[in-house]
C-alpha cells in the first residue's frame, strides 16, 4: 500500500470518525455539529444521486444521437419528447403540457403495479395460506393463528359509533375480539420495531468498529 | 311548488295565498273557468275538459257567440227571487224607464257597440259623427251590420281604441292614431276607478262637453258604478237626458259617441239582452287574478231594465232568428253565470239551510280557496281520529233556540263556544315518524345523562416540568451505557461465559441461498440488485462480502444493476472491492448501472433476452418496496428467475411472506444473517465479524434490559407521578 494511498484511507478515516462524532453529540441535544452533519448526508447523497441520472441521461442520450436508423431514432426521440413535455410542469401556464407525459408514467406504473401485485403478491401469499392435503399440526396451528389474527385485527378496526362503548359490555365476544386483535397488532409492531431497533444496533456496532480501527490506526501514528 | 317570493315558504301548485304569511303567491297555473282545473300556463285548452284558456288569444272567427256573452245580461227570470229582490233596490223602476223618452241609440250602448250600429242613410251619415262600424268592432259584429257605407270622412272617429280593452283596440281598422287624437281629447279618467275602467272612459271633445248638459247620473245604476263614471255627460244638445242612461250604466253611456241630433231619427238603442250576447265578452283572461273573476261575477247578474222592443234597432231586429239565438243563449249562460253555490244559498227565512261543509267546500272550490293538499302533512296528522270525531260533539251544532241575551228566541245560531274550544284530544291518530339517527342520538344523551356523577372524568394528564437536563442526562447515560457495552464486546473485555459463543441464530432460508449460489456453474450469469444506500452500507456491507465471495469461488459472470442512483454507485464501490479480492475473475464482473423507472424499469430489465438467460437473481434490498418490485415484475415475466433476498433487520420482517410463499426462494438478514451465510457455508466467522456479532447480541440484551427498567419505572414510578 503506497504512502499516497494511506494518506487517503487516513483522510477518509478522519472525515467519517468526524462526521460519525457529529452525529453522536445529537446524544447530548440538537446541535450544531448534528446539523452540518446530517446536511453532509443528505446533500452529499442527492448530489450522488443527481450525478448518477445525469450520467444516465447522457449515455443514453449520446446513444439516441448515434442512432441512424428511423426507427431507432423515433425510439429514441419519443422519451425524449415525453421528458421535454414534462419540463412544463415547472411553468405554471405551460404544465397542462406535461400531462402527457404524467399521464403515460402513471398509466405504465399502473398497469405494472396492478399485474405485479396480483401474480407477485395476493395470488402467491393466499396460495401460501392454503392448507396442504395432510398438514401437519405445526401447519394448522400457523393457519388458526393467521386467520384468528387477521380477523381479531379487522375487529378492532371495524367502524363503530362512539357510543358503542356502552354496548359493548354486553357483548363480551366483541370485547374480547377486540382486545385479542389490538394483542396481534402489538405482537407485529413489536416484530417491526425489532427489526428496526437490530439495525439501527447493527450500524451503530459498525460504526463504533469502524472509530476503533481509525483510531487503533491513529494511536500508533500519533504516539509512534 | 311555488315558492312565497315574500318569505319563501313553499307552496303546493295551485295555491293563491301563502300557508305560511298569506302573501299573494304568483300563478304558475291556470285555472280552467269552466271545471276550475289547473293546467299549464302554456295551455291553450283545458287538459281536463278541453275549455278554451285565455280568450284573449282567441279569434272572432274561432269564438262563438255564446262565448262572448257579456256579464250584464241577466234577466231577472234567470235571478233567484231573493236575489232579484236585491237587486232590485239598485235598479231603477220599470216605470221610471218607460217614463223616459226614446234613447238614441248610442246613449244605450257602449260606444263600441254604438260604433256597431247600422249604417245610417246617407243624409244622416254626413251630419252623425257616428264611428265606422268597424271600428273597435270584431269582425263579426261588422259583418252582422248591415252593408251600407258609413261615412267615414265625416265621421269625428270615435277613439274606439281608447276606450276599449287592448284586445278590441286591436281588433279595429287601421286608422291613423293622430287624427283620432286631435278630435277626441282623452278624458280625465275617474279616481278610484280601475285602470281597465278609466280606459274605457269615452274621450270626448271639450266642446262638446260644455253644450251637454249635466246628465242625470245613477238613477238606475248602482251607486258603486255611478261613483266611478265620469262627469261628463253624453248627451249633446239634440239629445238632452239620455234615458238610456238611466238603464246602462253610465260608464258605458260615456262611451257612447256624440252623436249629432240627426240621432234622434235613428233606430232605437238595441236592448242589452240582445245586443249583449254580440257584445265582445268582458271575461277576464284566466292569468288574471281571480278578484277580478269575482267583481266579474258581481257585475253579471244586473238585469237590463230595457224594454226589448224599445231598445232593439232596426238592422238587429233585421236580424230575426239571430237574435232569437243570441236570447236564448244569453240565458243559457246567465244561468251559469251564476256560480251554483250563490243559486243555493237563500236568504235567511227562505229554506233550510245547507249544511256548512257543503257550502265551504263549494265556496272554496269556486273560489279556489284554500285546498286540502295546502295543509303540511304534519299538520294533517295532527288531525283527530275517526274516533275522537265521532266521540267528540261536532263545533257548529247549531242551537234550538236562544234562551237568554240579545238573541233571545232565535233559533239554528252557532253557538261560538265549541267553535273556540280547543279539541279534546290533540293526540295524533299516527305517530310522526322520527329518524333513526335522532333516536340513536337521544339515546346517547340518555345514557349520558344517566351516568353516575360519582364517576371520574378524564382529565388531560398534565406532564411534570421537567428540566431539558434532565432528559438529555438520561439519553446520554442510555447511550453512554449502550456504546460501553458495544465497546466492551468490541476490545473483547466482556466475559465469554457471559456471552456464550458468537454463534448466528438460525435464519430459514440461508440454508437455500447456500445451495443454489453452490450450484451454479462457471460463466452462469447471476444478476445482481443493489437497492440500498449508503446509511445502510456498513450493515448490507457484511451480506454483499458473504455472498460475492461464495459468488466469484463459482467464477459466475455478475451483472450488477440498481434502480437507485446511490445504488449503482453502492454497486460500483462493491464490484471494486470484488475485483480486487479476486484479480483472477475481475473481467467477469460488471456493472450495467442506473436503471430509473423503478418498477417500470425493472421489468423492462427483466424481459430482456440476455437477462432470461440468467441463473439466479439476487437482490440486496434495505426497504421492502424495492425487493417487492423485483418480485412482483420476475413473477410477470415468463421464466422467473430464482430469487435470493439479502435484506436488513429491518426490512426483513416486512417481506418475510415472501419467503413463505416461495416467491422468495433464498434468505439472508443482516449482520446475523452474513454470520449465518458463513457459517451454513462451514467457513469459521472473521474474528471482526464474530466481535461485531457478539458486540450486536451484547447491546440487545442492553436494550432489551433499558426497556424493561423504563417500563417498570412507568409502571410503578411514572404512573404515579402522572397520577
Amino acid at each position: 500500500m503506497s504512502a499516497m494511498g494511506i494518506g487517503v484511507e487516513m483522510i477518509v478515516a478522519i472525515i467519517a470518525a468526524v462526521i460519525t462524532l457529529a452525529i453522536f453529540s445529537y446524544l447530548l441535544s440538537d446541535n450544531l455539529l448534528y446539523r452540518w452533519a446530517l446536511a453532509l448526508l443528505v446533500g452529499g447523497g442527492t448530489g450522488f444521486a443527481f450525478g448518477a441520472a445525469m450520467h444516465y441521461l447522457l449515455t443514453w442520450l449520446e446513444e439516441g444521437w448515434q442512432q441512424t436508423s428511423v426507427v431507432g431514432q423515433v425510439v429514441y426521440g419519443i422519451p425524449v419528447l415525453l421528458g421535454l413535455l414534462l419540463l412544463f410542469k415547472s411553468v405554471p401556464r405551460l404544465s397542462p403540457l406535461g400531462n402527457i407525459s404524467m399521464g403515460f408514467v402513471l398509466g405504465a406504473g399502473a398497469a405494472l403495479a396492478l399485474a405485479g401485485a396480483l401474480l407477485g403478491t395476493l395470488l402467491p401469499q393466499v396460495l401460501a395460506m392454503s392448507l396442504p392435503p395432510d398438514p401437519t399440526t405445526t401447519a394448522l396451528i400457523n393457519a388458526a393463528i393467521v386467520i384468528a389474527g387477521t380477523l381479531a385485527a379487522l375487529f378492532v378496526f371495524s367502524p363503530m359509533p362512539a357510543y358503542d362503548a356502552v354496548e359493548e359490555r354486553s357483548r363480551p365476544l366483541i370485547l374480547w375480539l377486540r382486545r385479542l386483535g389490538r394483542g396481534f397488532i402489538a405482537v407485529a409492531l413489536a416484530v417491526a420495531f425489532a427489526g428496526a431497533l437490530t439495525t439501527a444496533l447493527t450500524l451503530m456496532v459498525e460504526r463504533l468498529w469502524s472509530l476503533a480501527a481509525f483510531f487503533s490506526k491513529l494511536i500508533p501514528l500519533l504516539g509512534g | 311548488m311555488i315558492r312565497c317570493p315574500k318569505c319563501g315558504t313553499v307552496n303546493p301548485d295551485g295555491s293563491r295565498f301563502c300557508s305560511n304569511c298569506g302573501f299573494k303567491l304568483p300563478q304558475t297555473r291556470i285555472r280552467c273557468p269552466v271545471c276550475g282545473a289547473y293546467n299549464p300556463v302554456s295551455n291553450i285548452y283545458c287538459e281536463k275538459c278541453h275549455a278554451r284558456l285565455n280568450p284573449e288569444a282567441e279569434s272572432a272567427e274561432e269564438t262563438g257567440v255564446e262565448d262572448l256573452i257579456s256579464l250584464p245580461t241577466r234577466t231577472n227570470g234567470d235571478v233567484p227571487d231573493w236575489l232579484r229582490g236585491l237587486l232590485a233596490e239598485e235598479e231603477l223602476s220599470p216605470e221610471a224607464i218607460e217614463e223616459e223618452p226614446p234613447v238614441a241609440p248610442a246613449e244605450g250602448l257602449p260606444d263600441w257597440l254604438a260604433d256597431l250600429a247600422p249604417e245610417e242613410p246617407a243624409a244622416e251619415e254626413e251630419e252623425a259623427p257616428a264611428a265606422p262600424a268597424g271600428e273597435g268592432v270584431p269582425d263579426w259584429l261588422a259583418d252582422l251590420a248591415p252593408e251600407e257605407p258609413a261615412a267615414e270622412e265625416e265621421a269625428p272617429a270615435a277613439p274606439a281604441g281608447e276606450g276599449v280593452p287592448d284586445w278590441l283596440a286591436d281588433l279595429a281598422p287601421e286608422e291613423p292614431a293622430a287624427e283620432e287624437e286631435e278630435e277626441a281629447p282623452a278624458a280625465p279618467a275617474g279616481e278610484g276607478v280601475p285602470d281597465w275602467l278609466a280606459d274605457l272612459a269615452p274621450e270626448e271633445p271639450a266642446a262638446e262637453e260644455e253644450e251637454a248638459p249635466a246628465a242625470p247620473v245613477g238613477e238606475g245604476v248602482p251607486d258603486w258604478l255611478a261613483d266611478l263614471a265620469p262627469e261628463e255627460p253624453a248627451a249633446e244638445e239634440e239629445a238632452p237626458a239620455a234615458p238610456a242612461e238611466e238603464g246602462v250604466p253610465d260608464w258605458l253611456a260615456d262611451l257612447a259617441p256624440e252623436e249629432p241630433a240627426a240621432e234622434e231619427e235613428a233606430p232605437a238603442a238595441a236592448p242589452l239582452e240582445a245586443a249583449a250576447p254580440e257584445e265582445p265578452a268582458v271575461e277576464l283572461g284566466v292569468e288574471e287574478e281571480e278578484e277580478e273573476e269575482d267583481e266579474e261575477d258581481l257585475i253579471t247578474p244586473l238585469p237590463s231594465t230595457r224594454a226589448p222592443d224599445e231598445e232593439i234597432p232596426d238592422w238587429l231586429k233585421n236580424l230575426g232568428e239571430r237574435t232569437e239565438d243570441a236570447t236564448a243563449t244569453t240565458e243559457a249562460l246567465s244561468q251559469g253565470a251564476v256560480p251554483e253555490w250563490l243559486r243555493r244559498i237563500k236568504p235567511p227565512g227562505t229554506g233550510p239551510l245547507p249544511p256548512l261543509e257543503d257550502v265551504l267546500g263549494e265556496v272554496a272550490e269556486a273560489e279556489g280557496g284554500p285546498a286540502r293538499a295546502e295543509i303540511p302533512d304534519w299538520v294533517r296528522k295532527l288531525r283527530p281520529s275517526e274516533e275522537q270525531a265521532a266521540s267528540t260533539p261536532p263545533p257548529f251544532a247549531p242551537s234550538a233556540m236562544v234562551d237568554t241575551g240579545p238573541l233571545q228566541g232565535l233559533s239554528g245560531i252557532i253557538p261560538p263556544a265549541p267553535a273556540l274550544d280547543a279539541p279534546p284530544s290533540y293526540a295524533p291518530e299516527t305517530p310522526p315518524e322520527i329518524p333513526q339517527t335522532l333516536r340513536e342520538a337521544a339515546q346517547l344523551w340518555q345514557t349520558i345523562l344517566e351516568r353516575p356523577r360519582g364517576r371520574r372524568r378524564p382529565v388531560a394528564r398534565r406532564r411534570r416540568q421537567r428540566s431539558p437536563w434532565g432528559d438529555a442526562l438520561i439519553r446520554l447515560a442510555t447511550s453512554l451505557l449502550l456504546i460501553g457495552v458495544i465497546l466492551a464486546a468490541i476490545f473483547d473485555l466482556v466475559p465469554g461465559d457471559l456471552v456464550g459463543e458468537a454463534r448466528p441464530a438460525p435464519q430459514i432460508g440461508i440454508a437455500p441461498s447456500v445451495e443454489m449460489i453452490g450450484n451454479l456453474q462457471p460463466d452462469d450469469l447471476v444478476i445482481v440488485a443493489f437497492e440500498y444506500g449508503a446509511a445502510q452500507k456498513e450493515e448490507m456491507d457484511e451480506l454483499s462480502s458473504a455472498l460475492f465471495a461464495h459468488l466469484m469461488e463459482r467464477q459466475v459472470q455478475i451483472v450488477a444493476v440498481s434502480t437507485s442512483a446511490q445504488g449503482a454507485g453502492i454497486a460500483e464501490s462493491t464490484l471494486e472491492q470484488a475485483r480486487r479480492r479476486y484479480p483472477d475473475f475481475a473481467d467477469k464482473v460488471s456493472n450495467f448501472g442506473y436503471l430509473p423507472g423503478d418498477a417500470t424499469s425493472t421489468a423492462r430489465f427483466l424481459a430482456t433476452p440476455q437477462v432470461q438467460e440468467a441463473k439466479l437473481l439476487i437482490v440486496f434490498a434495505a426497504d421492502a418496496d424495492h425487493l417487492r418490485w423485483w418480485v412482483e415484475q420476475n413473477s410477470t415475466t415468463a421464466h422467473p428467475l430464482p430469487l435470493i433476498a439479502a435484506i436488513n433487520g429491518a426490512t426483513a420482517p416486512l417481506v418475510r411472506p415472501y419467503l413463505e410463499s416461495n416467491k422468495v426462494q433464498g434468505w439472508a438478514s443482516g449482520l446475523i444473517g452474513a454470520a449465518g451465510y458463513w457459517q451454513a457455508r462451514g467457513l469459521p466467522l472473521d474474528e471482526g465479524l464474530a466481535r461485531r456479532l457478539t458486540a450486536l447480541r451484547v447491546a440487545q440484551w442492553a436494550t432489551a434490559a433499558l426497556i424493561l427498567i423504563g417500563s417498570a419505572y412507568y409502571l410503578f414510578a411514572g404512573r404515579k407521578e402522572a397520577e
